[in-house]
């Protein structure tokens, strides 16, 4: 028997001491980008990269046979496999896969998600490839965008999105109306907090409708309603004083408003529990006359609307539908959430550097114009006509039909070009129900909209880390008092939680980033 | 000398036994044993994996207890495990009596075909995710659905719709529901498995004696079962620090927060949400000793009321 175990103390042993040394490859903490390398040799001379991208909603096999995959091979040069984050637990998935040193030469992360990585020191500087290979990739970007992703001199990712820029479209939160609901009622769309809840309680008591507001569980601040009490943000100020949302002095009024509808019956309480698609569900099946979600909604609540048999599917939908950005503030005047800022960055993870020159060449290929073109609206004639505008600009319009098979190319971005996309980016959503919604919502934009400095920073070292959890238990907290201890007295208390669990650091954090890089440094352009 | 001529003996002898058992012992060696070098993590600070490789970054990481101090120290903790203590203890005492009453109930059923398709039906929804049976009851408990419309329909106004999902009060009763619809069909197969395993002439002295059905199962059946029942408790105890991460995790909100959050969601928040792995490393030892403390005072329990445990 002891001789037994003795076999099996070896046997453990040197499992153990194997499993050490397979986990104990070193990576170089500082690695150094081979550039001599041949960008011009055949795509098959060259590695096959592994792309890494934001779920698509498409499978694996469906997502390399798209279009825009096939297209960027040929355009590059490149043998390109892509594979793509879940749509959930998205974070978690990313941190599995450096840990495990998964072999991705390239993956599109979140801007939080971003930070989180620099931080943590697992991406790789990719200044000098970007400066022997992205050439094009310089140019297609405004300055302002490296300050986004700069740390200690190096560069660590490709941003997408840009600063504030005057004119391109960026309110898209707003509360969706039933027009064709309110035209039968005689009651016109409320552009104040008081007409919104008359008209909610027109809805409930004399036209039956149990809940007439929905929303989701993924904002305690609706953007529509908040503005009305003065908090333009869920991050504002200016001259290095910043302040959160449950710091502004109105908020205990916002949760007391969002309190009331609730407890006059007029908010539907499972908005705690429902997401997006179970908000446009509820509110496309007639269930209620007030829905708060992205006007980007506006074709699922449209389809929703026609399966349910409410409206006939040749119905115009602004007969049925009408948007509003934002209700009167103190002032008698509206303003409006800008969702502008940085939404993606594309890295590359340190562990790969020895292909990083092979990456950078091929995402520089894509960048440039004619080549971006090519892959996100497709060929002239063939998928999109163009025309000269009044002002002498370029207008491109999709071709019904053809230009379907390009619906998933946005995905492909790995960097946008943004000096050259905004033509491109009417082009791809001319067909879409939303879009006059969208130019509505923005028509006044510029004067009215403010926008939240956070979504403009680079890496704020210790509340990046923590932004997620903490602004997220800020939101529960809030959606708590609105739904189920219906009373603000808790504001203190999740303000406080909030600050001790970084929040203080945050501020600080913002302020001091804000002072170097926001305050009069950047403009609407 | 001689042990060790007995042994080579007994792989000689034994020899094609212990190959076939030996991808066993490997798998469960690999992956049950060599793991449990991770808990050293518990007594380190927080390993840099996205930097360095997973011995390196333990080797770089610093000796601390840190992280035990925390959760002793903090309230959240606490909260936390009287959470998981609590929905375990009560799907233990409402849940673990029900697959035995079916069982018994099942076993009554003469007609053959009707007892299969019974059965059938109640090991269905073992077979369904929790995200399924989540979204299904979602509908069923919604404020606008089945239960407060039948609720209404006997009278309840309708103003006062039953807030099932977001009520803190009401949550543990969602999750009691939900887990027994979904698993006491399938925990009685054992118990039927047992009752049918129990020989008839027992049934039939005790009919001659005048017998009626309560009386045979009280003095016939679980007598005869109760081993199966005993071995049963014992390992649903083994997992009580196991209150059911997938159901929580898939029924949560935040209205629910202060009672669903439990260890295996508070682990899963901690180490890979927040890549905080040291500090969930050693929340998961602290609920390892925990588990095998409740085995060995469940296994001493059983002994002392059966005279039989498993340990």
């Amino acid at each position: 028997m002891k001789a037994m175990k003795r076999i099996v103390m070896v046997f453990l042993g040197i499992l153990f001491v194997f499993s050490l040394v397979a986990c104990s490859q070193g990576v170089e903490s500082d690695p150094v980008i081979p550039l001599d390398i041949n960008t011009e040799a055949s795509a098959d001379e060259k590695p096959t990269l592994n792309i890494h991208l934001q779920a698509s909603g498409y499978s694996e096999a469906e997502l390399n046979q798209q279009y825009a995959a096939k297209v960027i091979s040929e355009i590059t040069d490149y043998n390109v496999r892509y594979s793509q984050l879940p749509a959930t637990g998205d974070t978690e998935a990313l941190d599995l896969a450096l840990i495990n040193r998964s072999q991705y030469h390239a993956i599109k992360v979140t801007k939080e998600q971003y930070n989180r990585l620099v931080a943590q020191g697992a991406l790789l500087n990719i200044k000098p490839a970007l400066d022997k290979f992205g050439q094009d990739i310089y140019d297609a970007y405004y300055d302002y965008s490296w300050s986004i992703v700069s740390k200690d001199g190096g560069i660590y990712g490709i941003p997408e999105g840009g600063p504030p820029i005057k004119g391109q479209t960026n309110v898209i939160d707003c509360i969706i109306f039933r027009k064709d609901l309110l035209d039968s009622w005689q009651k016109h769309v409320p552009e104040t907090t008081e007409e919104f809840e008359e008209l909610l309680r027109y809805a409930k008591t004399e036209q039956g409708i149990q809940y007439p507001f929905v929303m989701t569980d993924e904002k305690a601040l609706v953007p529509t309603i908040a503005v009305a009490f003065d908090i333009y943000q869920e991050w504002q100020g200016d001259n290095g004083d910043y302040h959160f949302y449950l710091e502004d002095q109105n908020m205990k009024s916002y949760l007391d408003y969002m309190i009331s509808l609730n407890n006059q019956g007029l908010l539907n309480p499972d908005s705690l529990i429902y997401d997006k698609a179970d908000a446009v569900r509820n509110f496309g099946e007639g269930k209620a006359v007030a829905v708060a979600v992205s006007v980007y909604e506006v074709d699922a609540i449209l389809s929703t609307l026609i399966n349910s048999g409410i409206i006939a599917s040749d119905k115009d939908s602004e007969e049925v539908l009408s948007v509003v950005g934002g209700f009167e503030d103190s002032n008698g005047e509206v303003h409006t959430y800008h969702t502008g800022g940085y939404s993606y960055v594309t890295v590359i993870p340190k562990y790969m550097y020895e292909e990083a020159g092979y990456t950078i060449d091929h995402i520089n290929k894509k960048i440039i114009e004619e080549n971006f073109k090519r892959y996100y609206i497709g060929e002239e004639g063939v998928h999109y006509t163009v025309t000269s505008g009044p002002d002498g600009d370029l207008i491109y319009r999709p071709i019904e039909g053809k230009f379907d098979e390009l619906n998933s190319a946005a995905g492909f971005c790995t960097g946008t070009n943004p000096k050259a996309s905004p033509p491109l980016w009417r082009c791809r959503v001319y067909n879409k129900e939303y879009l006059p919604f969208l130019m509505t919502l923005n028509e006044n934009s510029d004067a009215e909209g403010t926008y939240n400095p956070m979504n403009f920073t680079s890496e704020l070292p210790t509340y990046d880390q923590v932004k997620g959890v903490v602004e997220q238990d800020a939101c529960d907290a809030c959606l708590n008092m609105i739904f189920t201890q219906k009373s603000s007295d808790g504001l203190t208390a999740a303000l406080n939680t909030w600050l001790n669990a970084g929040g203080r650091t945050g501020k600080q954090e913002l302020a001091a980033w804000a002072k170097d890089n926001w305050e009069g440094k950047v403009k609407v352009e | 000398m001689k042990n060790q001529h007995a042994l080579k003996f007994r792989l000689k002898k034994h020899w094609s036994t212990l190959l076939l058992l030996l991808p066993a012992v490997v798998l469960g060696v690999v992956f049950s044993y060599v793991p449990m070098v991770g808990i050293l993590m518990a007594f380190k600070t927080n390993l840099n994996l996205y930097i360095y490789e997973p011995f390196t970054a333990f080797l770089n990481a610093e000796w601390t207890l840190e992280n035990f101090q925390i959760i002793f120290a903090g309230e959240e903790f606490l909260g936390v495990l009287w959470n998981t203590l609590y929905i375990s203890v009560l799907k233990i005492v409402v849940l673990f009596p029900l697959p035995i009453i079916v069982s018994l109930l099942l076993t009554e059923v003469k007609n053959i075909r009707a007892s299969r398709m019974y059965q059938s039906l109640m090991y269905l929804p073992h077979f369904l995710s929790w995200s399924i049976i989540t979204g299904i009851f979602m509908s069923v408990f919604a404020t606008d659905g089945l239960v407060n419309n039948v609720l209404i329909l006997f009278g309840m106004d309708a103003s006062e719709a039953v807030n099932w999902y977001t009520d803190p009060s009401k949550f543990v009763f969602l999750v009691l529901f939900t887990d027994g619809w979904k698993g006491i069909g399938w925990s009685s197969i054992v118990y039927i498995a047992a009752i049918n395993a129990i020989s008839p002439e027992y049934y039939e002295a005790s009919r001659l004696d005048g017998a009626g059905k309560l009386s045979q199962i009280w003095y016939i059946t679980l007598p005869l079962i109760k081993n199966v029942i005993v071995t049963m408790l014992i390992m649903r105890i083994c997992y009580i620090m196991d209150a059911g991460f997938d159901q929580i995790y898939t029924m949560h909100n935040a209205a629910t927060r202060p009672v669903w959050q439990i260890i295996g969601t508070y682990i899963y928040e901690k180490g890979l949400q927040q890549g905080n792995y040291s500090f969930s490393t050693a929340v998961g030892l602290f609920n390892s000793v925990v588990a095998l403390i409740m085995i060995l005072v469940g296994n001493f329990v059983a002994k002392k009321i059966s005279g039989k445990g498993v340990i």
